[in-house]
């Protein structure tokens, strides 16, 4: 499609050329090597990406965070903070990767002043199942989320990002703001402390 | 052989995946980002500029469920209140009583015969080109003639055929404008702009130079604003 390089930015639907909706289009900031630049504004991106990455982040959070609620402020926060800077935003991917390194960030700071909270207050947070908790349903499971708990942030980081989102380390690396090879040794030290910690559980 | 790491990233991933799916987020999240958004805006801009961005925003997500909202972008909606912005300028300064006294006698101006371009020019050309044509008949060197008695500006130059726009001023505007197109002054080639922003609708009687035989008689001027059409003709 070239129609829309410049003269025609805006189209009505039922027209020909009507932009489909189902798929994520790629734009091309200065066209310099595409023509088509279909520029989405900022409200528009927030809602396109929400129906696409909402669940998938707030569940990111989630793992990091263990707090569902605080989950989804960390989410929606770096959602309004998309909007406020997206006028440097011009491709859907970028703002993929914007998101989720604002969700990391943010859930590092919320484990920080949680951390802070906890050294005055000792007591363990409501939805941390422990040990003692008979509702636990797979053994497997608890153990391993509960082992990842107690990993220090970044090897936390490093193995959630890498087992759940399923990011390169080259991404990886980009969303915590280090280089590949602390990536892997994040990882590396992360899993032979998650190993360690399931043999002691076990 | 697997390496152990493999092992336990596998037990890691299934692990993740499975605490994961247990996460269910709440359905009103978009509402609250764009709550936070509205706020925030409120917060920078002021209420009203957040009170309109946030009915903008409504209204698009409205269309945005009936699909419409591909072509109407944040662009469309700017240039719209860019547009409304400029339609209100335009009126307050079209409703200004400076900017309609001075339309109107811009206005009286256009229609005097003198600022009428084919009319000055005609009468160039015939003072210029006809020696003896224009000469005996000031009243078609007067480009303002014919409107002279209504308009102010007509009657000096009516009058003063042969002298210098220069050292008559231009009272019809009386903002310092010159005059479109100035009479045929074949003595001081540059005429000079109105020195005396006198009343437009008042006869300057006393810019009339002492070479001027007539006031500007309306029926001369009119025949002499005639006569320089028919020579613009």
């Amino acid at each position: 499609m070239t129609d829309s390089r410049q003269g025609t930015p805006f189209r009505k639907p039922g027209d020909e050329d009507e932009r489909p909706t189902d798929v994520t289009e790629t734009l091309v900031a200065g066209g310099m090597t595409r023509p088509t630049p279909v520029t989405w504004d900022a409200d528009q991106a927030v809602t396109a990406l929400y129906s696409a990455h909402y669940g998938s982040l707030v569940r990111l959070a989630a793992l990091l965070l263990r707090d569902v609620g605080t989950a989804e402020e960390v989410v929606q926060d770096s959602f309004v903070a998309m909007h406020g800077g997206w006028r440097r935003l011009r491709e859907p991917e970028k703002a993929l990767s914007y998101l989720r390194q604002s969700v990391v960030n943010r859930s590092r700071s919320v484990l920080r002043h949680r951390a802070v909270v906890q050294k005055y207050a000792p007591k363990g947070l409501p939805d941390a199942p422990s040990a003692e908790n008979g509702a636990i349903i797979e053994l497997e499971r608890t153990a391993v989320v509960e082992a990842l708990a107690k990993l220090p942030t970044r090897q936390r980081e490093a193995l959630v990002l890498r087992y759940y989102a399923d990011l390169s380390e080259a991404e990886i690396a980009h969303t915590m703001g280090i280089s590949r090879g602390a990536v892997k040794s994040h990882t590396s030290r992360g899993i032979a402390a998650l190993r360690s910690g399931l043999e002691q559980s076990s | 052989m697997t390496h152990p790491d493999d092992e336990y990233g596998e037990i890691i991933r299934r692990a993740l995946h499975a605490e994961a799916d247990a996460v269910m987020p709440g359905g009103d999240g978009l509402d609250r980002i764009r709550t936070r958004i509205t706020e925030r805006e409120v917060r920078r801009y002021g209420a009203l500029h957040g009170d309109l961005r946030a009915w903008f925003r409504s209204v698009l997500a409205q269309l945005a469920d009936l699909r419409f909202a591909g072509w109407l972008t944040e662009t469309w909606m700017r240039s719209a209140v860019t547009v409304g912005v400029a339609l209100i300028a335009v009126g307050l300064a079209v409703s200004a009583p400076q900017t309609l006294d001075r339309i109107t006698s811009t206005g009286n101006r256009d229609t005097a015969p003198g600022n009428d371009p084919g009319g000055s020019t005609s009468i160039s050309e015939g003072s210029q080109a006809g020696s003896g044509a224009p000469a005996p008949r000031p009243s078609d060197d007067r480009p303002g003639a014919a409107p002279g008695a209504s308009i102010t500006p007509t009657s000096p130059l009516a009058a003063g055929s042969d002298d210098c726009p220069s050292s008559e001023p231009m009272p019809m505007t009386g903002t310092g404008t010159r005059p479109a197109t100035t009479p045929s002054c074949p003595r001081s080639p540059t005429p000079t702009p109105p020195t005396s922003p006198s009343t437009p609708t008042e006869p300057a009687p006393s810019v009339e130079p002492s070479t001027t035989p007539q006031p500007a008689p309306a029926p001369e001027t009119t025949s002499g604003v005639d006569g320089a059409q028919e020579e613009a003709g």
